[in-house]
């Protein structure tokens, strides 16, 4: 399962003989060789983007809830009651949403489709978190180049 | 060969081990053979991407073999030196021994 996951957030379009030779090593090496393995042949797969992504939704999900739980449990405040945002929520809520806009940006076929549910699921974030708008424009600038990055690497 | 297309470094090792392993050389055999020889930690990511060079310059050809349970059900891509391929590798090897003979390892450095 965990297998599964990781090959989907950081290798989606990779060929599968690649997959199954990463699974049968990785039986006798470990999860540990198994990741550091599967982000270099990412890397090589010209990827690199999606892997800086993919990466950052991996950290950011956890940190968020974390940094969220805390301040829960800090001021007893609900998260979408308070505008006054500590950096590193601010840092995690932006990778957050730059990573969710990358996704939808390589999961749909549709480059401006993708650009355009990128930048509405950024405003909802924004919106429901009071998070600054600026947001939104990043991302919309972001998912522009992720693709014009997409269309240079890949034929 | 065309001057531009001399075999890079890890070109060679690639090419080497396909002729070390023979019928059996896929990914995982490509890569275990190159580290146990050279005693490097290298990555199946830059295995395949010099792969697929080398098959784009027409100096390996590969197919697909059948799916094993130990792969999650998936394939292997088996891969082939071409005798063109065969040729590159001679004379890439030749032309280094060349330049190794008459070294005196004891007087470099």
């Amino acid at each position: 399962m965990t297998t599964k996951l990781l090959f989907a957030l950081l290798l989606p379009n990779a060929p599968d003989h690649l997959l199954g030779d990463l699974e049968e090593e990785a039986a006798a090496n470990g999860p540990l060789w198994l990741l550091r393995h599967t982000l270099t042949a990412a890397y090589h797969q010209t990827q690199l983007l999606e892997t800086a992504a993919a990466t950052a939704f991996l950290l950011a999900l956890p940190l968020t809830l974390a940094l969220e739980l805390r301040r829960y449990s800090l001021t007893l405040i609900y998260f979408r009651e308070s505008a006054n945002f500590t950096a590193e929520s601010l840092t995690t809520l932006t990778l957050l949403a730059a990573t969710l806009a990358a996704l939808q940006v390589r999961s749909l076929p549709n480059p401006r489709l993708a650009i355009i549910a990128a930048t509405i699921s950024t405003a909802a974030i924004a919106h429901i978190t009071n998070a600054p708008q600026i947001l939104t424009a990043a991302t919309l600038l972001g998912g522009s180049l992720a693709t014009l990055q997409r269309k240079r690497t890949q034929p | 060969m065309p001057k531009g297309d001399a075999l890079g470094g890890f070109e060679q090792l690639v090419l080497l081990a396909l002729a070390h392993l023979g019928d059996n050389a896929y990914g995982v055999s490509i890569r275990q053979e190159i580290a146990a020889r050279t005693g490097r930690d290298v990555n199946i990511g830059a295995v395949y991407a010099t792969l697929d060079r080398l098959e784009t310059k027409g100096l390996t050809r590969s197919r697909t073999g059948e799916p094993t349970s130990l792969r999650g059900g998936r394939s292997k891509r088996y891969f082939e030196l071409t005798a063109e391929g065969a040729r590159a590798l001679e004379e890439s090897v030749r032309a280094i021994e060349s330049m190794i003979r008459g070294l005196n390892w004891g007087e470099l450095g």
